[in-house]
């Protein structure tokens, strides 16, 4: 095996054990053999964290090991995103998801850990938060465009929420744009369709599934 | 390494005095009315130590100083060893280990799910299917085969276990050859009786009969696995209210006179020997006649025995996890749990018929082995209790967070402890319903079976050496060729 490969093997383990330090540190090396920064994301930092992902599902690791594989990840793309940005060159994401929770909730520990999730699995993901009133979905997805938008809620009461900001973006005249997704533990396939949603998940994985699907479908 | 045991004992029912009370009425049933031992020798040795004996009636009359005595000589400590020593157990002080179920006569089949007789595939089955679950510490001969010949059954028992298994066996025998023989085929596995002695792989039940009874067969069980320094249990199966009194006070005298004297009689033979005290104790169900092991009375009496074993300062194999419903259904997992709970919480040291056994014994199912040992794994995980250190209070940790974050997952504190403070349940369902109805709406017996379908596909214990098998087949073909019965 060649020098290069053994780093990035490396980088991938590091990333699986959740180790931040580590993995910058094996990016930094990687990055001084003059490997590409997007082959150092690709072969190194996703192969780790797509290998969590199926421990996980598999049931052998658990939640905070996602999480902290998640976490070593994003160390490693602060160091390599820099590099990426002055080489003029761009990642390519599976899609772009756009994602928080509705007006009236603060809880986000769901709409994190699907955010985690969909970024391992290639998704480019911008966070705007909790308590997210409905003008401000509107005013990101004109100026992001994402492919996806994904609302969260944790509280029944909120659930009405999501109605309204998938109502705004008829009104404004994206819904033909972007594909919502909903979830949170009082969302329901039922529900899900009540509000007018594309597609909804039960659980991360399926979330994930979904919008992988979503996309699909757009190509 | 040994099976780590986790602690029991929180539970306590009675203060020292209540317990001196109990022994010392013991005491005086064993000296003015004595118990009937169905065994000469016995009664010679009990004879020469001090007793008196009258060989017409049977009746040993047994003075207050010996019970004493022997009981401060007994072994605190008793190992029963795997013939990996990865599955050594070692029953002491509060420690809860269990001991899978035991003689059911029929089984509940995993492909049809009705009921017939118990065959020998069965018991090669459910013992390889204890073998691989990990609340389940030592085996017992959970089936009596309707396809083995009736001679030497005992024997051949054996030999299926010890081929099945890797963990200790605890074994019944059809008297002292019964016991000799499969003395001997443990030995054969380990490499000699001296060796056996050292590491016992095997051990004996010697069950007394109520009221203050010894049986012949039992005693010469005692008496042989006694010489041998083999460890032997001593097992009361009262009746409260049929063979013992009704009150659980009087049934704990009877019981205690028994036990005591069958310690008494091991360790006059030798007082080397491992005893255990054991129980199966409960109440008469006076609406059926049936004994009702279920019962919550039965787990009163665990608690009670816990407390009575640790004060004489001898190990104490109770039992928990038996139904005497028909089913695997709610009044299997309520009696399942109420009593497992019951016998842990009381430091049970070794909880036998806990697996698989429903139908007040008669019968024995392979997805309730899987659940009862889920069911295990729960109840260890209420044993362990919370530890407050300044770790596990996590400030650290909880400033790191603060009022400002979202979530301790992505921590390495979190990782650090979650295995030791979370248990993680095997067959439980926890997630979603939508989840849940996707992977087929299963109850928990359906993914029981599933268990125990794939452990039973893909588990195989070590296999015996050649020499020990052909030694064990031997003794196994003698004894079913035997005149008579015992």
């Amino acid at each position: 095996m060649s020098e290069a490969s053994k780093v990035l093997e490396k980088l991938a383990d590091a990333v699986q054990i959740g180790d931040p330090d580590q993995v910058q540190k094996l990016s930094k090396r990687a990055v001084a053999m003059k490997i590409g920064p997007l082959k150092i994301i690709e072969k190194g930092l996703t192969l780790g964290i797509r290998k969590v992902g199926e421990l996980f599902e598999r049931g052998e690791l658990f939640l905070p090991d996602l999480m902290m594989a998640a976490e070593a990840t994003k160390a490693g793309l602060r160091v390599l995103e820099p590099i990426l940005r002055e080489r003029k060159e761009t990642r390519s994401f599976l899609g772009r998801f756009l994602m928080g929770t509705v007006e009236g909730d603060i809880h986000d520990l769901g709409k994190n850990i699907v955010s985690v999730m969909l970024e391992a699995n290639g998704f480019e993901v911008i966070d705007v938060g909790v308590d997210v009133p409905t003008e401000t979905f509107i005013r990101k997805a004109k100026e992001l465009k994402p492919d996806i938008l994904g609302l969260s809620a944790l509280l029944y009461t909120t659930v009405p929420k999501m109605e309204e900001v998938i109502n705004a973006l008829k009104e404004a005249n994206l819904r033909d744009q972007v594909k919502v997704m909903v979830g949170g533990a009082p969302v329901t396939q039922e529900i899900a369709r009540k509000t007018g949603a594309d597609a909804y998940g039960e659980d991360a994985i399926s979330a994930v599934d979904k919008a992988i699907k979503l996309m699909k479908m757009q190509n | 390494m040994p099976v780590q045991g986790i602690e029991g004992g929180h539970l306590k029912l009675l203060t020292k005095r209540d317990l001196r009370k109990i022994h010392e009425a013991t005491l005086d049933i064993l000296e003015r009315y004595g118990v009937t031992v169905h065994e000469e020798t016995a009664l010679r040795i009990l004879d020469d130590a001090g007793a008196t004996v009258d060989y017409k009636d049977e009746v040993a009359k047994i003075p207050p100083y010996l019970v004493e005595e022997s009981m401060k000589k007994a072994p605190s400590t008793v190992a029963l060893c795997g013939r990996s020593s990865d599955y050594d157990v070692i029953l002491e002080g509060k420690k809860v280990y269990t001991a899978g179920g035991a003689d059911a006569i029929y089984v509940i089949d995993l492909e049809t799910r009705e009921r017939r007789p118990a065959l020998l595939r069965d018991l090669r089955d459910f013992t390889r299917l204890q073998d691989a679950l990990n609340n389940i510490h030592v085996v017992m001969g959970i089936v009596d085969p309707k396809d083995a010949p009736p001679l030497g059954v005992d024997r051949l028992r054996c030999y299926e276990l010890a081929k099945n298994t890797e963990k200790h066996i605890i074994r019944d025998a059809q008297g002292m050859e019964g016991t000799r023989d499969q003395i001997k085929m443990a030995a054969a596995i380990v490499g000699g009786e001296e060796e056996l002695r050292k590491r016992s792989i095997i051990s004996f039940v010697d069950c007394t009969t109520s009221p203050l009874k010894h049986g012949k067969t039992n005693t010469e069980v005692l008496i042989e696995a006694s010489k041998q320094e083999i460890p032997v249990i001593i097992e009361c199966d009262a009746m409260a209210g049929g063979t013992t009194p009704v009150t659980l006070a009087g049934t704990l005298v009877v019981q205690n006179a028994e036990v005591l004297s069958g310690v008494l009689m091991s360790q006059l033979v030798n007082s080397k020997t491992p005893v255990i005290y054991g129980n199966m104790s409960s109440i008469m169900d006076m609406r059926t006649a049936n004994i009702a092991l279920g019962a919550p009375e039965l787990g009163l009496i665990q608690v009670i025995t816990a407390q009575l074993a640790q004060y004489y300062g001898i190990p104490f194999m109770g039992c928990g996890g038996m139904t005497d419903s028909k089913l695997l259904d709610i009044q299997a997992s309520f009696e399942k749990t109420l009593t497992l709970m019951q016998a842990a919480l009381a430091g049970t040291n070794l909880i036998h018929e806990m697996a698989g056994m429903l139908d007040s014994l008669f019968t024995v199912s392979y997805e309730q082995v899987v659940i009862d040992n889920e069911i295990m794994g729960g109840i260890y995980r209420a044993l362990k209790g919370v530890k407050v250190t300044d770790e596990t209070l996590a400030e650290d940790v909880i400033g790191e967070v603060g009022p400002l974050g979202s979530h301790f997952l992505a921590k390495s504190h979190t990782r650090r402890f979650l295995k030791q403070e979370h248990w993680m349940p095997e067959i439980l369902s926890r997630e979603r319903r939508e989840t849940w109805e996707k992977k087929g709406s299963k109850e928990m017996r359906e993914v029981a079976r599933e268990t125990a379908k794939e452990i039973l596909e893909t588990h195989w214990p070590e296999p015996l050496e050649k020499d020990a098998l052909e030694i064990m087949n031997e003794i196994v073909k003698a004894a079913e060729q035997q005149k008579k019965y015992l």
